[in-house]
């Protein structure tokens, strides 16, 4: 609207774009009156307020561009926030390697898992990254960089490194996406790393605890199996006694004979009974462990054996000790020593030597003996097993075996046989050493 | 009984325990069975005498074998192996019935898998086991538990 008036009014005209105004006082009074000059500075006038309002348009669209912009970034910003949260919380460190400059780059949860605190250090990472491998891991983590192939283009391995913050072993899971040229290269690599070290130990752990149970499950089947298999035999022993008492048994001295195999039989099962009650109890007593001076402890159980044909040889150091249950020490040891009255050979004086060692994780306790032996070859498997015997002629029930090593498992020790027929068997117990 | 012909019948029982032996040869002796009764006490014992019968009186070799199963030594299955060594000729008419004091279904199958075992019969041995013995039905494999 001003530019309008303009044309009627003076070159002095206060209504000059500010511009004009300013540099009118610079000219003569003179010119001012000029039509030329009034015509010039209309003109002038008029391009300087379209410039202006060019200016201001463009002002405002830069506003609004900013304005998106920001609204952009704080978008960004929140979608990163959000990554950022999702890889604390799944405790995942994001990997990218680029195939055109081999260069690896990790976000802070990665440096976090490697137990780097100063990221600057490692400049290279594509060096520090095997570096930080264990070296048993390496080759096989080179192999299965080197094996990716178009086939997939999902790449997972796992490895060892040596944490940097405190030089533990940590497992790692890698798992990527590979993207390919043309060529079938592969020239991208995103991905995650995971530390699966807790997750591997909890699964171990699970799986211990998994077999455990299955292994205490299938001891329980065979127990029962065994019992009353064990069972049956003495009550078929008693209705075959029956049968033939009622049946037969005209004769007095006959009768006689099987009422004495009765008896015997009933004596036998009372042992079978509270033999069984005894291997029960293995399973529910409190067991109090507790540091036991090896050679008094020996000495004690040998010396009540004077008063048998035997000779004992001890070689055990006067400071060891080892970490068990008295009672079955006690146990064991009594059973050892009469198996060995009970399977001596006939041609010999039977000597038992007991000989006691500290290596480097264990003690071991070597008992042998110059008896008549096990054939170790056909009875290995079934050693320990309940109620099986290995020789006949010889009164056993086959459940001494079993019970010492049912007693040995509770010490967390264990127990190892090695025998030859008419030479003599050496049984060795060995006890975890406790640090004091 | 009727069954007169088969007290011609040798029987050898395998059993680790001495008084089952005892007390099944009273049984057999008193259901008329078998007219010759050997017992032994172990399947090592047992194969000794089955190659000595071989080798001195091959017409006495046993028509019935009562097995039992849990032996130590060599027990019931090591014992069979051995036996389908023996010549041919001679262990072909010997029929094997396992007696012992267990119930395992893995036994029973697996006792099936023996040409020469012809049934399996739990402890104790009774006149009904005798008798379905007796009946002559070899075609089947008899299960008595």
């Amino acid at each position: 609207m001003t530019s309008q008036n303009a044309q009627n009014e003076t070159a002095n005209s206060s209504n000059w774009h500010k511009e004009i105004m300013q540099n009118l006082t610079l000219l003569p009074q003179s010119l001012l009156e000029s039509k030329e000059l009034k015509q010039f500075l209309s003109q002038l006038d008029k391009k300087l307020r379209n410039t202006e309002s060019d200016k201001d348009l463009a002002e405002h669209s830069l506003r609004i561009v900013e304005i998106e912009k920001r609204e952009l970034e704080r978008k960004i910003a929140a979608t990163n926030e959000k990554f950022d949260l999702a890889s604390q919380a799944s405790q995942a460190g994001i990997w990218e390697w680029m195939g055109t400059t081999g260069q690896i780059s990790w976000d802070d949860q990665m440096f976090r898992i490697y137990g780097i605190e100063n990221k600057d250090l490692y400049s290279d990472l594509s060096k520090s990254f095997f570096d930080f491998v264990i070296p048993e891991d390496k080759a096989n983590l080179r192999n299965s960089f080197s094996s990716i192939s178009i086939v997939s283009n999902i790449f997972n391995t796992e490895f060892r490194i040596c944490r940097e913050s405190d030089q533990a072993i940590r497992n790692l899971e890698l798992t990527a996406l590979i993207r390919f040229d043309l060529r079938s290269t592969p020239v991208r690599m995103v991905g995650v790393c995971v530390d699966v070290t807790e997750k591997k130990i909890t699964e171990a752990e699970r799986l211990q605890f998994v077999n455990n149970l299955i292994n205490y499950n299938k001891d329980l089947e065979d127990f029962a199996f065994v019992v009353s298999h064990r069972l049956r035999s003495h009550t078929s022993k008693f209705q075959t006694a029956i049968s033939v008492l009622t049946n037969v048994a005209s004769i007095e001295k006959l009768r006689d004979i099987i009422i004495e195999e009765v008896n015997k039989e009933a004596k036998m099962m009372d042992e079978t009974l509270r033999d069984l009650a005894k291997v029960l109890s293995l399973r529910s007593e409190n067991h109090i462990f507790e540091s036991i001076p090896l050679k008094s402890f020996v000495k004690t159980v040998v010396d009540s054996f004077t008063s048998t044909d035997c000779e004992f040889l001890l070689k055990i150091n006067k400071d060891l000790n080892i970490l068990g249950i008295c009672n079955y020490l006690s146990s064991i040891f009594n059973e050892l020593i009469q198996n060995a009255i009970k399977f001596q050979r006939e041609s010999e004086k039977l000597i038992i030597s007991i000989i006691a060692k500290e290596n480097a994780n264990e003690i071991e306790i070597i008992f042998s003996d110059n008896g008549i032996g096990i054939d170790m070859e056909k009875n290995e498997a079934k050693l320990f097993g309940l109620y099986r015997k290995f020789n006949l002629n010889i009164e056993g029930k086959g459940i001494g075996l079993h019970i010492v090593k049912k007693q040995m498992d509770i010490m967390n020790g264990k127990v190892r046989i090695q025998s030859e027929p008419q030479v003599g068997t050496t049984i060795s117990l060995l006890f975890p050493k406790y640090k004091t | 009984m009727e069954n007169n012909t088969q007290k011609d019948y040798h029987i050898l029982l395998v059993d680790d325990d001495r008084a089952f032996n005892f007390l099944n040869e009273k049984i057999i002796e008193f259901e008329k069975f078998a007219s010759k009764i050997s017992s032994q006490v172990s399947p090592v014992e047992a194969l000794d005498f089955l190659k000595s019968t071989i080798d001195t009186e091959p017409e006495t070799f046993p028509d019935f074998i009562f097995l039992d199963i849990n032996m130590p030594e060599m027990d019931g299955w090591e014992f069979l192996d051995e036996f389908c060594n023996l010549p041919h000729g001679y262990i072909s008419k010997t029929r094997i019935f396992i007696l012992t004091s267990s119930l395992n279904p893995l036994d029973i199958e697996k006792s099936k898998t023996y040409n020469n075992v012809k049934g399996f019969a739990s402890k104790p041995l009774t006149t009904e086991v005798l008798n379905f013995i007796r009946s002559e039905k070899t075609n089947q494999f008899i299960v008595l538990t």
